[in-house]
């Protein structure tokens, strides 16, 4: 009887609960996608990189060591010398290391020169390790591995030849035509910023920077004439890439030259040059170290920082995240207060519009008391209300955040290297709901004791 | 020997606050199945004592039986799910809840009444039977009661304070924006539906012109030593 009460009486009042509901949905959804995108940023952050002791670089602060070395976020001026990086690596407190080099990029995803210990050593998440869904690791010297959303975004496979481009730009006036680079492998989407990266090898990626010498491809396919068809097959490459950085205005033509493009790309031929062969690469970026025992961290650390033959930043990961999130934390919990400040102001308005009605419906509680409803019947009914309103709010919100998320997750995730994977329906969520439930029971509560108390003494 | 459906002795009511008493009523005794006219002039106590009838209220000092129970011996609750089972009550503009239909409007005055699952089971039966009885077609049940004409509000008015077949109805001043066929119509309805059930009827009116339909005709101000005298 209650709810069909309470149904029938919101159904009666359609325009002005409407309006109630739109206000209060617009408040819940932003509550929820602040509290959402906040826990899930966070987790986001914190899954990229996982049994890493020590971060190396140039000297800066931590946070740029950080975005820069994992996140490919920013970019450090300074490198650090291979001698250097040696002695550190060579240091028998360490179990592993993984040198990287940033700097160059293809078609806007970040290119990290590294080595095989990347693959063997990263770990994210719960210490998961990376792994392939096709090919393998870099064999030759001109080998690359891709992330997951690379070969999804350009739709590229094992075997395919592509070129990389100076800078971390989507766009650059600066290619290394001359180096093509075989995909000997893609890796399973890790949910990290190593979806979006292209991995080659330390060496080859300092060697293309530098003029090559005239026999530098003679370990080209031994199938093929070396000069004649690569020289054809790149300048057809250059004149691709121009093309494909354009806006396409005819979809037919766009779409033929992709296909043309992408044949050629698959009949680029694979450069079988070992990596030994071509000279070690000079200076990195940074390295990711993992020590024997991890109780030394804060010792290796300090010996690091204190290098006299190169000023060097070693940071903690976890302290360097926290740090973080202590500065987007203020800035979080603004967000959170606008979007809390919005809810209680529609709360409010909710129990101004329900108030407003008692006056309206005095003769209907006279007359339902007079049927034999007792006061907190009336109460319950006017709770009712409230709440249901509520929770239609709640729900709606949460439909049109999980449309939002879906349309925009993929641009967070270029952007901002943002995972948003979760389910907004999670035990941080249910507690927000439920607090909000919370608040609008207590603030239908001015409504309903006023509705009680005139039911009270309801009469003829 | 049967008892009263109304005793009322040395009953006297002032509000919170109020210095005077609005009733001081000695004694008022209605009998069983007896049809009363009850008048005053406004501001003589009718509310006021429809309300301690109805257990609204609760008296200064006094008592007020109904039905052979003192309600002054009823908790709250009690008083509220009696009212429901045993009194029932039309108002002045009708009252019926507008935006329920009229199956919804005897349902709910039912809801309240009922402490038994048959009494629930067979309510569908019990509107059709009573909406018959009121001459109204079964179809009106789904009908909206914000969309009846006057007539039909009449009779669902008095349906639904029939609903449960209650020993008690009180009508209070319903006749009081109808025309006088129309008032006569109403009249005759409702001595036929009560007369079905022995239901006592207290009949609150201005108008006097109708006191000669009842047995019985009580002036407010002969049985209200706090209220004005009337005039004529």
């Amino acid at each position: 009887m209650l709810f069909n009460l309470a149904k029938q009486s919101l159904l009666s009042r359609k325009t002005s609960v409407f309006i109630t509901v739109v206000a209060l949905t617009i408040s819940f959804a932003m509550l929820f996608a602040v509290e959402h995108i906040r826990t899930q940023a966070k987790q986001s952050f914190q899954r990229t990189v996982s049994g890493v002791d020590l971060i190396v670089a140039a000297r800066s602060s931590q946070i740029n060591v950080l975005l820069s070395s994992v996140f490919g976020v920013g970019s450090n001026a300074n490198g650090i010398t291979l001698d250097t990086y040696s002695k550190w690596a060579s240091d028998k407190r360490v179990a592993w290391t993984i040198p990287m080099a940033l700097g160059d990029s293809h078609k806007g995803f970040a290119v990290v020169g590294t080595d095989n210990r990347y693959f063997e050593h990263y770990r994210y998440a719960n210490k998961r390790s990376l792994d392939f869904i096709e090919g393998d690791k870099l064999t030759f010297a001109y080998d690359i591995v891709i992330g997951a959303d690379v070969a999804e975004t350009l739709r590229y496979q094992k075997g395919d030849s592509i070129t990389l481009s100076h800078g971390l730009g989507e766009v650059s006036f600066s290619h290394h035509h001359d180096f093509p680079f075989y995909i000997s492998g893609v890796l399973a989407k890790t949910g990290t910023p190593v979806d979006r990266s292209l991995y080659v090898h330390l060496s080859a990626l300092e060697n293309i920077h530098v003029k090559p010498p005239a026999s530098a491809f003679s370990a080209l396919s031994r199938t093929q004439t070396p000069t004649s068809i690569e020289s054809k097959q790149y300048s057809h490459d250059h004149v691709e890439d121009k093309h494909d950085e354009h806006e396409h205005h005819d979809d037919k033509h766009s779409h033929d030259s992709d296909e043309h493009h992408h044949a050629k790309k698959k009949q680029a031929p694979r450069s079988t040059q070992s990596m030994e062969s071509l000279p070690q690469a000079t200076q990195i970026s940074s390295f990711m170290l993992g020590l024997n025992s991890r109780i030394g961290v804060l010792t290796m650390q300090r010996d690091i920082n204190q290098d006299k033959t190169e000023a060097l930043s070693a940071i903690i990961p976890g302290v360097a995240l926290a740090e973080l999130w202590n500065l987007l934390g203020s800035v979080e919990n603004l967000l959170l207060l606008i979007s809390s400040l919005m809810l209680i102001s529609a709360l409010f308005g909710l129990a101004t519009m329900t108030l407003a009605s008692l006056r309206e419906r005095s003769s209907e509680f006279a007359v339902l008391r007079i049927m034999g409803a007792q006061p907190r019947f009336i109460f319950s009914l006017i709770q009712l209300e409230v709440l249901s309103i509520v929770l239609l709010s709640q729900v709606v919100a949460m439909a049109l955040l999980n449309i939002t998320l879906w349309l925009l997750g993929d641009w967070l995730s270029s952007e901002l290297s943002i995972s948003l994977t979760g389910s907004i329906f999670n035990t941080q969520m249910v507690f927000v709901v439920l607090l909000t439930l919370l608040a609008s029971f207590t603030l239908g509560l001015l409504p309903a004791m006023q509705a009680y108390r005139k039911a009270k003494t309801s009469s003829f | 020997m049967k008892t009263s459906a109304i005793d009322i002795n040395k009953l006297t009511f002032s509000y919170p606050k109020s210095k005077h008493s609005v009733l001081d009523i000695a004694n008022l005794k209605i009998e069983q199945g007896q049809h009363t006219f009850l008048s005053g002039a406004s501001g003589s106590g009718k509310s006021t004592l429809l309300n301690l009838l109805c257990g609204m209220l609760v008296p200064t000092s006094g008592s007020i039986d109904v039905l052979g129970q003192e309600l002054g011996q009823l908790s709250p609750s009690q008083t509220d799910a009696f009212r429901a089972k045993h009194l029932g009550v039309v108002f002045q503009q009708f009252n019926l809840i507008p935006y329920l239909s009229v199956f919804d409007n005897l349902k709910t005055a039912a809801y309240f009444a009922s402490d038994d699952a048959q009494h629930s089971e067979n309510l569908l039966e019990r509107c059709q039977q009573i909406c018959q009885s009121l001459k109204l077609p079964d179809s009106i049940l789904a009908q909206s009661a914000g969309s009846l004409s006057v007539g039909q509000a009449q009779r669902v008015a008095i349906a639904r304070a029939m609903i449960n077949a209650p020993k008690i109805l009180i009508a209070d001043e319903p006749t009081s924006a109808l025309d006088e066929d129309a008032t006569l119509g109403f009249l005759a309805l409702l001595f036929e539906v009560s007369s079905k059930h022995d239901t006592t009827i207290l009949f609150v009116s201005h108008d006097k012109r109708l006191a000669d339909r009842f047995e019985q005709h009580i002036r407010l101000s002969d049985i209200n030593s706090a209220a004005p005298k009337e005039v004529g």
